[in-house]
């Protein structure tokens, strides 16, 4: 089975002082190995919420998040955080990097939060930022690298 | 983390100098004034340990109610030398009269912190009883401790009162409210802290009444009594004879001291108690603006999988190292002072107490810390990510 995230049926709701605001109705998704999605739409329709809740960012109104076919939408803080320090890689609209790490302590920041100690994780970002042909910058810090870089 | 938690200070290098200094700067303070507790505790020792087994006897003029039994010496006390040369002679026979002697007193300049002993203390007694007062083997640095006769206008001078003096040698000339003394003697203290012979500036009795303008005045009668286990009995018939006057035991006198110095004690604890307060609040206020302004970077962090507990110790432990190096700079720093000043506390302060304050520092700083840290597990990653 190559199912990595299954929703089903979910549904999210924001409570703004005593209005509700639904974001997502009932939405149903299946994401499998090799996947490679793009969710688009105007601007309030959803998309960040449902990328919230399929990267263990938040949880569910309704309906149910499977991850690897566990099911996630009961799941306290701690094992969501597990989960996304060990199976979910994120990249922000504006990066979000350490401003105070330099580039090679930013890749091995995540590597680390997932457990592989210091020195492992700096090796294996080096490789990383070697295979983009960032190896001169890695010890800039993200103020210094260029939008692309980042 | 640590690596996080020290280029977070490193990169905000200003805010770090600044801090670690407000720190170091409070602390120092602490260190000094610890150490003059412990400089006034040594000294209060040494006193106490001076007059165990001295069987020595203050007789003094009452005091009003509330400052009798805390004044040692009793400056502040008058007795008729008539009076107090009487009672000498009432008890001529069960004291040893080489080490009794009126005794006349004159703060010539204040203490220098509450509490402590006047810094320059006028002692005025007979001229072959100078070892009543200061011990019958004093450390003599300069000159002789004796006087050519009792009415000479010669002086001798403790560490303490040469300094005030402005470290005049042997044969010189120093003003005493306004009369010139010629330097007959310089003394060590028995030790840096000792209390009494450290301010002393010693004349002969007459002379002290001649500068004093109180020819028949004393402040106390200063006896030494020949047996120990007698003590209780002679102050009880001089209390019987002498209604009128206050005897002060050696009993009484280390309770007088025991009890200046828990004063002191409690003074200088309350000041160090508000500065750790300071301190604290300083980490406090630090820490509360790195983590408002670290949302972003925190939220960050929790999205890519950093716990709550490791948000929390990265902020604890940021705090913990500014609590350290404050503590640890405040230690050079309070030498330096101490230098400057030529008070020889560093001789007094232990190794300990320094690692007391460090340890204080640092759990302090960490409790400081606590507030904003947990401030910062509450960051929401989402509520974070919408900086996008």
């Amino acid at each position: 089975m190559n199912e990595i995230i299954r929703v089903e049926g979910i549904t999210k709701v924001y409570r703004m002082d005593e209005v509700e605001v639904p974001a997502l109705r009932g939405v149903d998704l299946t994401v499998e190995h090799g996947d490679f999605f793009a969710i688009v739409g105007p601007s309030g329709c959803g998309k960040s919420t449902l990328l919230h809740l399929l990267g263990c960012l938040d949880k569910p109104t309704d309906g149910r998040v499977f991850f690897n076919g566990e099911d996630v939408s009961a799941l306290g803080d701690g094992a969501l955080t597990r989960i996304r320090s060990r199976h979910i890689g994120l990249i922000f609209q504006t990066f979000n990097l350490m401003p105070t790490l330099s580039a090679r302590e930013n890749v091995a920041l995540q590597l680390r939060l997932a457990g592989i100690k210091g020195a492992q994780a700096a090796r294996m970002a080096e490789e990383a930022l070697e295979k983009v042909e960032l190896t001169a910058r890695m010890k800039h810090l993200p103020k210094q690298l260029s939008g692309g870089e980042r | 983390m640590i690596d996080i938690a020290w280029k977070n200070m490193w990169t905000r290098k200003t805010r770090t100098i600044l801090t670690i200094l407000g720190i170091a700067v409070a602390l120092e303070l602490v260190i000094m004034m610890t150490s003059i507790v412990d400089f006034t505790e040594s000294g209060m020792q040494s006193e106490l340990a001076k007059y165990s087994g001295a069987g020595q006897i203050y007789v003094r003029s009452q005091t009003t109610a509330g400052v009798a039994g805390q004044e040692f010496p009793p400056i502040s006390s008058i007795l008729r030398e008539e009076e107090g040369r009487q009672i000498i002679d009432e008890v001529a026979g069960q004291v040893d009269m080489t080490l009794t002697t009126p005794i006349l007193f004159y703060q010539l300049a204040p203490p220098p912190y509450p509490n402590a002993a006047p810094e320059a203390l006028l002692v005025g007694l007979e001229v072959d009883k100078i070892g009543a007062y200061i011990g019958e083997e004093p450390v003599v640095k300069d000159g002789v401790v004796a006087f050519s006769d009792a009415s000479a206008r010669e002086v001798i001078l403790g560490p303490m009162a040469s300094s005030f003096f402005g470290e005049p040698a042997v044969g010189d000339e120093i003003q005493i409210i306004g009369e010139p003394l010629t330097v007959v003697g310089l003394i060590e203290g028995r030790s840096l802290e000792d209390r009494l012979t450290s301010n002393v500036v010693i004349v002969p009795l007459e002379t002290a009444q001649s500068i004093l303008g109180q020819s028949e005045s004393i402040s106390a009668v200063l006896i030494t009594s020949v047996r120990l286990d007698n003590i209780g009995a002679l102050a009880e018939n001089i209390r019987a004879s002498h209604p009128k006057v206050s005897v002060l035991t050696q009993e009484d006198i280390a309770e007088n001291l025991d009890t200046i110095l828990g004063q002191e004690r409690m003074f200088f604890n309350m000041i160090n108690y508000t500065v750790y307060i300071i301190a604290a609040v300083v980490v406090f206020i630090v820490m509360v603006m790195a983590v408002s302004e670290r949302t972003k970077e925190i939220g960050t962090l929790r999205a890519i999988g950093a716990s709550r507990w490791l948000v929390l110790r990265t902020i604890v432990l940021e705090a913990i190292m500014l609590g350290l190096m404050g503590s640890l700079l405040s230690i050079p720093i309070a030498y330096l002072i101490d230098m400057g000043i030529g008070y020889g506390l560093r001789e007094v302060i232990g190794a300990w107490t320094l690692i007391q304050i460090v340890i204080t520092a640092v759990v302090l700083s960490a409790l400081a810390a606590a507030i904003p840290a947990l401030r910062a597990t509450r960051v929401n990653p989402i509520e974070a990510l919408r900086y996008e």
